[in-house]
């Protein structure tokens, strides 16, 4: 059973309504910190970081204005044109805030390559979390965060998520997305 | 890491694997302080004209960190 609201943190509920809306427009995962911190990570964080879908500029204008509507603004500026040029074309993400409240904020960037693009088809929710949100894998997310992010936070967090998980890792597939990144990424 | 820091990491992720409301409620309560306490400390920045500089420097600064991640 998915949690009640009352039940959810604010970086939660943030995630809630701004999913909600997202989802309207375009497959989403949410990956990185905040996958560790609903499986229990207890650490701070001011931004999820959310990837779309390459969707088209049109496409982007329409969950723009839709988010703008629903409270919502764009730190880097209101039009949407822009925003899309000058950066998500650009593989720069976006941050959007609840407006006149600076925290948290949705990191926003569109598919930039083929990792991205598989992280979205083998987005999966993560019934341990109670949530609704689509994530990328956890394997996926262990491997981004030894292989790629490397910070000690990062490191961490995939501590963190070996142990929780325990034996219910696909061992082989962080492995296999570990040589994805030294491929696409390095 | 140091060993103590990873032992540490370890007893929380155990604690969370074995008693997962328990833990939800203690990160519930951390992640919410973190962010009002964020935000009120901006809500009085916010208040001077250098207050609202400094403001505009620090968004700039996260802007700045945009698309290092996964």
């Amino acid at each position: 059973m998915e949690r009640g609201v009352r039940d959810l943190n604010i970086l939660e509920k943030f995630a809630l309504e701004f999913t909600h809306i997202v989802e309207h427009y375009s497959r989403y995962i949410i990956v990185s910190g905040f996958v560790a911190i609903v499986h229990g990570r207890s650490r701070a964080t001011e931004d999820i970081d959310l990837i779309l879908e390459r969707v088209p500029k049109e496409k982007f204008a329409q969950l723009h204005a839709h988010l703008e509507k629903g409270g919502f603004e764009c730190i880097q500026g209101e039009n949407p044109a822009m925003l899309y040029d000058d950066y998500l074309a650009q593989n720069t993400a976006i941050r959007y805030i609840k407006r006149g409240t600076p925290l948290p904020d949705m990191e926003v960037k569109l598919a930039k390559d083929r990792l991205d693009e598989l992280q979205l088809q083998e987005r999966t929710k993560l019934p341990m979390t109670n949530l609704p949100f689509w994530f990328s894998s956890i394997e996926t997310n262990i491997a981004f965060k030894e292989e790629y992010l490397k910070s000690p936070k990062d490191l961490e967090d995939a501590r963190h998520l070996r142990v929780v998980y325990g034996g219910k890792l696909d061992k082989e597939k962080i492995d296999r997305w570990k040589m994805l990144i030294k491929k696409f990424r390095s | 890491m140091d060993n103590e820091r990873l032992q540490q990491i370890d007893r929380w992720a155990a604690y969370c694997k074995a008693e997962p409301e328990k833990a939800k409620k203690a990160v519930n309560a951390l992640v919410d302080a973190q962010i009002d306490i964020a935000n009120r400390f901006y809500e009085r920045l916010r208040k001077t004209p250098e207050g609202r500089k400094a403001y505009q420097k620090l968004l700039k600064l996260r802007m700045e960190r945009s698309g290092k991640g996964q």
